[in-house]
Protein backbone atom coordinates (compact mmCIF):
# COMPACT_ATOMS: atom_id res chain seq x y z
CA UNK A 1 0.00 0.00 0.00
CA UNK A 2 2.80 2.32 1.04
CA UNK A 3 4.79 1.32 -2.03
CA UNK A 4 1.83 2.08 -4.27
CA UNK A 5 1.44 5.49 -2.67
CA UNK A 6 5.15 6.18 -3.17
CA UNK A 7 4.95 5.16 -6.79
CA UNK A 8 1.97 7.38 -7.37
CA UNK A 9 3.80 10.27 -5.75
CA UNK A 10 6.81 9.59 -7.97
CA UNK A 11 4.59 9.55 -11.06
CA UNK A 12 3.21 12.94 -10.08
CA UNK A 13 6.69 14.36 -9.59
CA UNK A 14 7.96 13.07 -12.93
CA UNK A 15 4.83 14.27 -14.71
CA UNK A 16 5.23 17.72 -13.19
CA UNK A 17 8.86 17.80 -14.23
CA UNK A 18 8.83 16.56 -17.79
CA UNK A 19 5.24 16.65 -18.93
CA UNK A 20 5.15 19.35 -21.53
CA UNK A 21 2.75 20.55 -24.17
CA UNK A 22 2.00 17.75 -26.64
CA UNK A 23 4.09 18.22 -29.80
CA UNK A 24 2.00 18.63 -32.92
CA UNK A 25 3.26 17.59 -36.32
CA UNK A 26 2.83 20.35 -38.90
CA UNK A 27 2.73 18.55 -42.25
CA UNK A 28 2.87 21.71 -44.35
CA UNK A 29 5.95 23.04 -42.59
CA UNK A 30 7.58 19.64 -42.87
CA UNK A 31 6.96 19.53 -46.64
CA UNK A 32 8.51 22.98 -46.98
CA UNK A 33 11.47 22.03 -44.82
CA UNK A 34 12.16 18.75 -46.61
CA UNK A 35 10.99 19.27 -50.24
CA UNK A 36 13.38 16.72 -51.74
CA UNK A 37 12.34 13.94 -49.40
CA UNK A 38 8.68 14.80 -49.98
CA UNK A 39 9.23 14.60 -53.74
CA UNK A 40 10.87 11.18 -53.33
CA UNK A 41 7.76 10.06 -51.47
CA UNK A 42 5.45 11.39 -54.20
CA UNK A 43 7.56 9.97 -57.00
CA UNK A 44 6.76 6.47 -55.78
CA UNK A 45 3.09 7.10 -56.55
CA UNK A 46 3.97 7.84 -60.18
CA UNK A 47 6.07 4.68 -60.39
CA UNK A 48 3.24 2.65 -58.92
CA UNK A 49 0.77 4.00 -61.49
CA UNK A 50 3.05 2.94 -64.33
CA UNK A 51 3.33 -0.54 -62.84
CA UNK A 52 -0.37 -0.99 -62.13
CA UNK A 53 -0.99 -3.54 -64.88
CA UNK A 54 0.96 -6.60 -63.81
CA UNK A 55 2.53 -8.78 -66.47
CA UNK A 56 1.34 -12.37 -66.89
CA UNK A 57 4.71 -13.52 -65.56
CA UNK A 58 4.23 -11.47 -62.36
CA UNK A 59 0.79 -13.00 -61.83
CA UNK A 60 2.15 -16.49 -62.38
CA UNK A 61 5.07 -16.00 -60.04
CA UNK A 62 2.91 -14.41 -57.34
CA UNK A 63 1.72 -17.61 -55.72
CA UNK A 64 2.74 -21.28 -55.70
CA UNK A 65 -0.76 -22.26 -56.79
CA UNK A 66 -0.55 -20.30 -60.05
CA UNK A 67 2.93 -21.70 -60.62
CA UNK A 68 1.63 -25.29 -60.31
CA UNK A 69 -1.39 -24.55 -62.47
CA UNK A 70 0.80 -23.03 -65.15
CA UNK A 71 3.19 -26.00 -65.05
CA UNK A 72 0.23 -28.39 -65.37
CA UNK A 73 -1.10 -26.43 -68.36
CA UNK A 74 2.29 -26.56 -70.06
CA UNK A 75 2.60 -30.32 -69.49
CA UNK A 76 -0.94 -30.87 -70.80
CA UNK A 77 -0.27 -28.74 -73.86
CA UNK A 78 2.95 -30.58 -74.65
CA UNK A 79 1.21 -33.96 -74.20
CA UNK A 80 -1.58 -32.99 -76.60
CA UNK A 81 0.93 -31.71 -79.13
CA UNK A 82 2.97 -34.90 -78.98
CA UNK A 83 -0.15 -37.10 -79.25
CA UNK A 84 -1.47 -35.30 -82.34
CA UNK A 85 1.90 -34.94 -83.99
CA UNK A 86 3.18 -38.48 -83.58
CA UNK A 87 6.21 -38.78 -85.87
CA UNK A 88 5.38 -42.51 -86.44
CA UNK A 89 2.00 -41.55 -87.82
CA UNK A 90 3.46 -38.76 -89.90
CA UNK A 91 5.69 -41.23 -91.66
CA UNK A 92 2.66 -43.30 -92.75
CA UNK A 93 1.63 -42.60 -96.32
CA UNK A 94 -1.59 -40.64 -96.67
CA UNK A 95 -4.61 -41.79 -98.61
CA UNK A 96 -3.79 -39.41 -101.44
CA UNK A 97 -0.39 -41.05 -101.77
CA UNK A 98 -1.90 -44.52 -101.69
CA UNK A 99 -4.57 -43.72 -104.25
CA UNK A 100 -1.95 -42.78 -106.77
CA UNK A 101 -0.94 -46.41 -107.16
CA UNK A 102 -3.46 -49.31 -107.20
CA UNK A 103 -0.54 -51.64 -106.54
CA UNK A 104 0.36 -49.91 -103.31
CA UNK A 105 -3.31 -49.82 -102.35
CA UNK A 106 -3.55 -53.57 -102.58
CA UNK A 107 -0.41 -54.52 -100.69
CA UNK A 108 -0.81 -56.42 -97.42
CA UNK A 109 0.60 -53.56 -95.40
CA UNK A 110 -1.76 -51.04 -97.00
CA UNK A 111 -4.80 -53.25 -96.54
CA UNK A 112 -3.86 -54.02 -92.97
CA UNK A 113 -3.48 -50.31 -92.26
CA UNK A 114 -6.89 -49.67 -93.84
CA UNK A 115 -8.39 -52.41 -91.68
CA UNK A 116 -6.93 -50.85 -88.53
CA UNK A 117 -8.30 -47.48 -89.44
CA UNK A 118 -11.79 -48.40 -90.55
CA UNK A 119 -12.30 -52.15 -90.40
CA UNK A 120 -13.60 -54.24 -93.28
CA UNK A 121 -15.43 -51.26 -94.78
CA UNK A 122 -12.17 -49.41 -95.18
CA UNK A 123 -10.68 -52.39 -97.03
CA UNK A 124 -13.70 -52.50 -99.35
CA UNK A 125 -13.42 -48.78 -100.02
CA UNK A 126 -9.74 -49.10 -100.73
CA UNK A 127 -10.36 -51.96 -103.14
CA UNK A 128 -13.09 -49.99 -104.92
CA UNK A 129 -10.79 -47.02 -105.28
CA UNK A 130 -8.07 -49.24 -106.66
CA UNK A 131 -10.47 -50.67 -109.21
CA UNK A 132 -11.68 -47.19 -110.17
CA UNK A 133 -8.11 -46.19 -110.80
CA UNK A 134 -7.64 -49.18 -113.00
CA UNK A 135 -10.77 -48.12 -114.92
CA UNK A 136 -13.34 -50.23 -116.79
CA UNK A 137 -12.13 -53.31 -118.56
CA UNK A 138 -13.67 -55.30 -121.42
CA UNK A 139 -15.30 -58.61 -120.64
CA UNK A 140 -12.72 -60.43 -122.68
CA UNK A 141 -9.87 -59.36 -120.55
CA UNK A 142 -8.11 -62.37 -119.12
CA UNK A 143 -7.21 -62.52 -115.47
CA UNK A 144 -3.56 -62.71 -116.51
CA UNK A 145 -3.86 -59.42 -118.37
CA UNK A 146 -5.70 -57.93 -115.45
CA UNK A 147 -3.04 -59.02 -112.99
CA UNK A 148 -0.23 -57.88 -115.24
CA UNK A 149 -1.85 -54.44 -115.46
CA UNK A 150 -2.62 -54.55 -111.79
CA UNK A 151 0.97 -55.23 -110.97
CA UNK A 152 2.03 -52.38 -113.21
CA UNK A 153 4.08 -54.48 -115.55
CA UNK B 1 -1.85 7.52 -18.31
CA UNK B 2 -5.04 7.23 -20.31
CA UNK B 3 -5.32 4.20 -22.56
CA UNK B 4 -8.47 5.46 -24.23
CA UNK B 5 -6.82 7.10 -27.25
CA UNK B 6 -5.06 3.86 -28.19
CA UNK B 7 -8.27 1.85 -27.92
CA UNK B 8 -10.05 4.46 -29.98
CA UNK B 9 -7.29 4.32 -32.56
CA UNK B 10 -7.55 0.58 -32.96
CA UNK B 11 -11.20 0.93 -33.86
CA UNK B 12 -11.25 4.03 -36.03
CA UNK B 13 -7.76 4.44 -37.42
CA UNK B 14 -5.81 2.51 -39.98
CA UNK B 15 -3.10 0.19 -38.73
CA UNK B 16 0.57 1.06 -39.18
CA UNK B 17 0.89 -1.75 -41.72
CA UNK B 18 -1.85 -0.31 -43.92
CA UNK B 19 -0.44 3.20 -43.66
CA UNK B 20 3.12 2.10 -44.35
CA UNK B 21 2.07 0.08 -47.40
CA UNK B 22 0.22 3.09 -48.77
CA UNK B 23 3.14 5.40 -47.97
CA UNK B 24 5.55 3.06 -49.75
CA UNK B 25 3.32 3.48 -52.81
CA UNK B 26 3.63 7.23 -52.55
CA UNK B 27 0.52 8.08 -50.57
CA UNK B 28 1.57 11.31 -48.86
CA UNK B 29 -1.60 11.57 -46.78
CA UNK B 30 -1.02 8.23 -45.14
CA UNK B 31 2.61 9.07 -44.52
CA UNK B 32 1.49 12.30 -42.85
CA UNK B 33 -0.85 10.26 -40.64
CA UNK B 34 2.10 8.13 -39.56
CA UNK B 35 4.05 11.28 -38.79
CA UNK B 36 1.22 12.67 -36.71
CA UNK B 37 0.85 9.37 -34.90
CA UNK B 38 4.49 9.06 -33.91
CA UNK B 39 5.64 12.66 -33.72
CA UNK B 40 5.21 12.99 -29.93
CA UNK B 41 7.04 9.71 -29.35
CA UNK B 42 9.92 10.71 -31.61
CA UNK B 43 10.18 14.12 -29.96
CA UNK B 44 10.24 12.39 -26.56
CA UNK B 45 13.03 10.05 -27.66
CA UNK B 46 15.07 12.89 -29.13
CA UNK B 47 14.40 15.07 -26.10
CA UNK B 48 15.70 12.37 -23.79
CA UNK B 49 18.99 12.49 -25.73
CA UNK B 50 19.27 16.17 -26.60
CA UNK B 51 17.69 17.73 -23.54
CA UNK B 52 16.15 20.43 -25.67
CA UNK B 53 12.60 20.53 -26.94
CA UNK B 54 13.29 22.51 -30.12
CA UNK B 55 16.26 20.41 -31.11
CA UNK B 56 14.19 17.34 -30.36
CA UNK B 57 11.46 18.51 -32.73
CA UNK B 58 14.09 19.14 -35.43
CA UNK B 59 15.47 15.63 -34.93
CA UNK B 60 11.99 14.09 -35.12
CA UNK B 61 11.21 15.95 -38.36
CA UNK B 62 14.54 14.90 -39.81
CA UNK B 63 13.77 11.32 -38.86
CA UNK B 64 10.50 11.51 -40.83
CA UNK B 65 12.36 12.94 -43.82
CA UNK B 66 14.81 10.06 -43.74
CA UNK B 67 11.98 7.58 -43.26
CA UNK B 68 10.14 9.01 -46.30
CA UNK B 69 13.14 8.14 -48.46
CA UNK B 70 14.09 4.84 -46.85
CA UNK B 71 10.57 3.49 -46.35
CA UNK B 72 10.77 0.91 -49.18
CA UNK B 73 13.70 -0.69 -47.32
CA UNK B 74 11.46 -1.50 -44.34
CA UNK B 75 10.76 -5.22 -44.63
CA UNK B 76 8.12 -5.58 -41.92
CA UNK B 77 5.56 -2.80 -42.06
CA UNK B 78 4.31 -3.63 -38.57
CA UNK B 79 7.74 -2.72 -37.19
CA UNK B 80 7.52 0.83 -38.51
CA UNK B 81 7.48 2.52 -35.08
CA UNK B 82 10.57 0.68 -33.86
CA UNK B 83 12.37 1.32 -37.13
CA UNK B 84 11.51 5.01 -36.97
CA UNK B 85 12.67 5.18 -33.35
CA UNK B 86 16.09 3.82 -34.36
CA UNK B 87 16.38 6.47 -37.08
CA UNK B 88 15.31 9.21 -34.68
CA UNK B 89 17.70 8.03 -31.95
CA UNK B 90 20.64 8.02 -34.38
CA UNK B 91 19.79 11.47 -35.69
CA UNK B 92 19.47 12.85 -32.16
CA UNK B 93 22.81 11.32 -31.15
CA UNK B 94 24.45 12.81 -34.26
CA UNK B 95 22.94 16.19 -33.46
CA UNK B 96 24.11 15.89 -29.86
CA UNK B 97 27.63 15.09 -31.01
CA UNK B 98 27.62 17.99 -33.45
CA UNK B 99 26.25 20.48 -30.97
CA UNK B 100 28.17 18.93 -28.09
CA UNK B 101 24.85 18.78 -26.37
CA UNK B 102 24.71 15.19 -25.19
CA UNK B 103 22.49 14.84 -22.20
CA UNK B 104 24.04 15.94 -18.96
CA UNK B 105 22.67 17.13 -15.67
CA UNK B 106 22.86 20.73 -16.77
CA UNK B 107 21.05 20.06 -20.02
CA UNK B 108 18.05 18.92 -18.11
CA UNK B 109 17.44 22.47 -17.04
CA UNK B 110 15.56 22.84 -20.31
CA UNK B 111 13.49 19.74 -19.81
CA UNK B 112 10.72 21.36 -17.86
CA UNK B 113 10.78 24.95 -18.86
CA UNK B 114 7.07 25.14 -18.34
CA UNK B 115 6.99 23.23 -15.10
CA UNK B 116 6.98 24.88 -11.75
CA UNK B 117 10.58 25.49 -10.98
CA UNK B 118 10.59 24.59 -7.33
CA UNK B 119 13.35 22.75 -5.58
CA UNK B 120 11.69 19.34 -5.88
CA UNK B 121 11.35 19.69 -9.62
CA UNK B 122 15.00 20.58 -9.89
CA UNK B 123 16.05 17.47 -7.96
CA UNK B 124 13.69 15.29 -10.00
CA UNK B 125 15.36 16.63 -13.16
CA UNK B 126 18.69 15.66 -11.73
CA UNK B 127 17.37 12.24 -10.80
CA UNK B 128 16.17 11.72 -14.39
CA UNK B 129 19.54 12.75 -15.72
CA UNK B 130 21.23 10.12 -13.55
CA UNK B 131 19.29 7.34 -15.26
CA UNK B 132 20.77 5.29 -18.08
CA UNK B 133 19.97 6.47 -21.60
CA UNK B 134 17.45 3.67 -22.18
CA UNK B 135 15.72 4.21 -18.82
CA UNK B 136 15.59 7.96 -19.42
CA UNK B 137 14.10 7.38 -22.87
CA UNK B 138 11.45 5.15 -21.35
CA UNK B 139 10.58 7.72 -18.69
CA UNK B 140 10.28 10.42 -21.34
CA UNK B 141 8.05 8.26 -23.52
CA UNK B 142 5.80 7.41 -20.60
CA UNK B 143 5.49 10.87 -19.11
CA UNK B 144 6.16 13.22 -22.02
CA UNK B 145 2.95 12.52 -23.85
CA UNK B 146 1.31 10.03 -21.52
CA UNK B 147 1.86 7.19 -23.92
CA UNK B 148 0.27 3.84 -23.06
CA UNK B 149 2.39 0.75 -22.45
CA UNK B 150 1.03 -0.62 -25.72
CA UNK B 151 2.24 2.41 -27.67
CA UNK B 152 5.63 2.35 -25.95
CA UNK B 153 5.88 -1.35 -26.70
CA UNK B 154 5.35 -0.66 -30.40
CA UNK B 155 8.03 2.02 -30.42
CA UNK B 156 10.67 0.22 -28.37
CA UNK B 157 9.90 -3.30 -29.53
CA UNK B 158 9.76 -4.73 -26.00
CA UNK B 159 6.91 -6.33 -24.08
CA UNK B 160 4.57 -4.38 -21.83
CA UNK B 161 5.79 -6.45 -18.88
CA UNK B 162 9.36 -5.44 -19.65
CA UNK B 163 8.29 -1.80 -19.88
CA UNK B 164 6.55 -2.05 -16.53
CA UNK B 165 9.61 -3.63 -14.92
CA UNK B 166 12.04 -1.12 -16.36
CA UNK B 167 9.84 1.81 -15.37
CA UNK B 168 9.56 0.51 -11.81
CA UNK B 169 13.32 0.14 -11.55
CA UNK B 170 13.86 3.62 -12.99
CA UNK B 171 11.42 5.15 -10.52
CA UNK B 172 13.00 3.25 -7.65
CA UNK B 173 16.39 4.59 -8.65
CA UNK B 174 15.01 8.09 -8.83
CA UNK B 175 13.34 7.69 -5.44
CA UNK B 176 16.69 6.62 -4.01
CA UNK B 177 18.35 9.70 -5.47
CA UNK B 178 15.65 11.95 -4.05
CA UNK B 179 16.00 10.24 -0.69
CA UNK B 180 19.75 10.81 -0.62
CA UNK B 181 19.17 14.47 -1.43
CA UNK B 182 17.02 15.11 1.58
CA UNK B 183 13.56 14.48 0.20
CA UNK B 184 12.84 11.65 2.57
CA UNK B 185 10.43 8.98 1.44
CA UNK B 186 9.00 9.64 -2.00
Amino acid sequence: MNEQRNEKRMDELISRTINTEKPQFDAEKWKQKYPEEYQVLLSRAAKRDSNLQPTILKVILKSPLTKIATAAMIILGVSIFVTHHDPGKQEQPGIAEITKSPVKMMTTISLERAFRQGGIEAIENQCEQALKLLGTRTDGLSSQDLLSEFNGS
Amino acid sequence: MSEAPEKERSVTQKSDTVLVKAAVNGNAEDFTELCQRYYPAMVAIAHSILGDRHLAEDAAQQAFAKAAVKLPQLKQESRFAGWLAVICRNIAKDMARRTDNLHSTDDLSTVAAKSSDDETTEVVREAISKLSASARELVFLRFYDGMSYEQISAVLGISEQAINGRLRRAKKKMAGYLGRNGFGEV
